[in-house]
């Protein structure tokens, strides 16, 4: 401490143990923060539709896809405080495997960056949103299995541990939204068929 | 130029007596510590970072300006040496 340089190394070198410690106080107080939030979603409706996506410029075999349009309501403003630099958002859909080789899944089909300034909207009000990321399963079809809807956030911080969660359904307080029924596209088409020909019978009988 | 160069040497080297660089320690840490901690209350208290870093980086200058100079009262209390008998 008995020149300048010294000195100044001292008090420079104490200020980074100083600001460390300073944001290790804020990565600890992110936690006295609550994360509850709630959220209603329903979906609008499911389309399964026969196609072939473009892969690697070849196209692939023909397949079902599920093009899914929703209804959200959230209010995600107890995710943001003064150590939340932005949220991630997204909605998954969660469906049984096909019951033989393969597993469960889990599908990402619509997601949001809220970042944490003034501007932005922390309420979301979203009808007949269409989901931005169709999807389609591992063996082709989707034969009816059953899908269950989860609204997840991964809260960044400024400094300190990301958080993830699952929003919680306003009503029921459960950590699904809602679920539905991923119709054999097949079986649709076949049953909307004969319904036409039994409206047009009923028709010519009169 | 000899005596122009030992003026720069003395506002460069900014030596100070063993009472001075007691005071400059005490003042560096406790001063950083309190500048912390206010730094952290500010921040969440108003919910916003930026007043952290503000109030971080405004203390940490002032630490450094008013302990880094030479200032004249690091220098009260002058180590004073045996005076060397000169051999006539």
């Amino acid at each position: 401490m008995h020149s300048t340089s010294a000195r100044f190394q001292n008090v420079f070198s104490f200020f980074t143990t100083v600001a460390f410690t300073v944001a290790g106080l804020v990565a600890l107080s992110s936690f006295f923060f609550p994360t509850d939030t709630v959220a209603t979603g329903s979906i609008r409706n499911v389309q399964i539709a026969q196609g072939r996506q473009n892969q690697y410029g070849t196209l692939g075999r023909r397949q079902e896809f599920a093009h899914i349009k929703f209804d959200l309501h959230t209010d995600l403003s107890p995710l943001f405080h003064y150590n939340t630099k932005q949220v991630f958002l997204y909605l998954t859909t969660t469906y049984p495997g096909d019951g033989n080789k393969y597993s469960n899944n889990t599908v990402t089909i619509w997601d949001k960056i809220i970042p944490n300034n003034p501007k932005s909207k922390t309420k979301l009000a979203l009808k007949n949103q269409r989901a931005k990321y169709p999807f389609n399963d591992i063996i082709g079809k989707f034969s009816d299995r059953k899908a269950e809807l989860r609204l997840e956030y991964n809260v960044q911080p400024h400094v300190g541990a990301l958080v993830w969660g699952t929003v919680k359904d306003a009503d029921t307080g459960s950590e699904v939204l809602t679920d539905f029924v991923l119709e054999d596209s097949a079986k649709a088409r076949k049953a909307k068929k004969a319904k036409a020909e039994a409206a047009k019978a009923a028709k010519n009988a009169q | 130029m000899e005596a122009i160069m030992e003026r720069v040497y003395t506002i460069v080297d900014g030596f100070i007596d063993f009472e001075g660089q007691k005071m400059v320690e005490q003042i560096s840490t406790y001063g950083l510590i309190a500048f912390g901690f206010l730094s952290f209350l500010v921040g969440f208290v108003f919910q916003d970072l930026v007043y952290t870093l503000y109030v971080m980086g405004a203390g940490t200058v002032l630490t450094i300006l008013v302990t880094v100079p030479p200032w004249p009262v690091f220098n009260k209390n002058p180590q004073r040496f045996h005076v060397e008998e000169k051999e006539e």
